[in-house]
């Protein structure tokens, strides 16, 4: 039986502790986020959405890097096959989490499934997936991914308020606040030769798409820096 | 085509990517490698996002002292190795950046 499948029995006392435990370990990446989540807001605001619409993004859509992509190109007219072609592209590295979280989540019933799919952001990612967490726990990953909704939503809510009466919001460089996390969630992952390789092909091959101008940059840099980290993994078996 | 009806095409796209991989109807049998390989995605996910901000400015690779996404990653990924505490990281990581652009 799967471990996932045993916490169906546990009383609800440490259903709760698992929840609030997960809500903690994602807390410092959902402070980190709130910087982001402000820009997001204001920045709908600023591109003509309504204040409906700027809350709907972050509600329902839910992902920072689609929400920034699709405000400009909702707001410059462009149609909606190009928009989700973008998205698209934006959006599928989270094929490869599904993946990854396959073996602990798709033993759920259907409503843990829909739940735990749709908070399945970055950093939620970051605090349940195996490597990080040995035994996966579902109230764990909801209460983590609860609160980062709402931490994400009501910065949103922040800068849907502040909208335009904050000058120059983006030249804060609130960019660097998704760098800085980002790097901060990575360091402490590089514990083998292999991720070592695997972030560093990551690195230069993103880099010189970018100055290149490459569209699609994430889908070559991704796989490549995957499979040179595989690779990698594979040498070192050989050789022991 | 109304902005609400692109907005939940995009809310659909975006959960279906999130969904579809983990449900046990599909027919979807990781191998070993498979799963060695897929180990590897979140890194590489996060690395080939951060890396461009970091290193490119105005469209060119910028590795100077005068770019300040540049250096404060650098003080970012110390405290990273030093601490492993994501929140001081981040919060310390922010400090140096507006440090560096206000009195450099």
């Amino acid at each position: 039986m799967p471990i996932s499948k045993t916490t169906d029995y546990l009383p609800w006392r440490d259903k709760a502790r698992s929840f609030f435990t997960g809500a903690a370990a994602i807390m410092p990446l959902t402070v980190a986020v709130l910087p982001w989540g402000v820009l997001t807001g204001s920045l709908a605001i600023e591109c003509g959405f309504n204040p409906g619409q700027s809350q709907a993004l972050s509600g329902i859509v839910f992902a920072g890097a689609v929400q920034l992509a699709i405000m400009g190109m909702i707001q410059a007219g462009v149609g909606i096959g190009s928009i989700l072609v973008s998205a698209l592209l934006i959006t599928a590295r989270h094929f490869l989490y599904a993946m990854v979280m396959r073996s602990s989540v798709s033993p759920l019933p259907l409503r843990w499934r829909v739940a735990l799919g749709f908070l399945l952001t970055d950093e939620l990612f970051a605090i349940v997936h195996p490597g990080r967490l040995k035994h996966f726990d579902r109230w764990y990953a909801l209460g983590g991914g609860l609160c980062f909704y709402l931490g994400w939503n009501l910065a949103t809510l922040a800068g849907i308020i502040a909208g335009k009466n904050i000058d120059n919001l983006d030249a804060l460089g609130l960019d660097f606040a998704i760098a800085a996390t980002f790097i901060a969630l990575v360091i402490p992952s590089i514990k083998t030769t292999p991720l070592l390789v695997c972030v560093l092909t990551a690195l230069t091959s993103s880099v010189i798409c970018e100055i290149l101008h490459v569209q699609a940059g994430l889908l070559i840099c991704v796989p490549l820096a995957m499979f040179a980290g595989f690779a990698c993994n594979k040498v070192m078996e050989v050789r022991q | 085509m109304t902005t609400w009806f692109i907005l939940f095409s995009v809310a659909m796209l975006v959960f279906t990517s999130r969904f579809l991989l983990m449900e046990p109807w599909l027919p979807l049998k990781l191998s070993d490698n498979a799963q060695q390989l897929l180990a590897f995605s979140a890194p590489a996910v996060l690395t080939a996002i951060a890396a461009p901000i970091v290193f490119i400015r105005e469209k060119q690779l910028c590795l100077g002292m005068d770019n300040h996404y540049f250096v404060a990653s650098g003080v970012v990924v110390v405290i990273a190795m030093m601490t492993r505490n994501t929140l001081v990281t981040v919060v310390l990581g922010m400090a140096s950046f507006q440090f560096l652009r206000y009195f450099t």
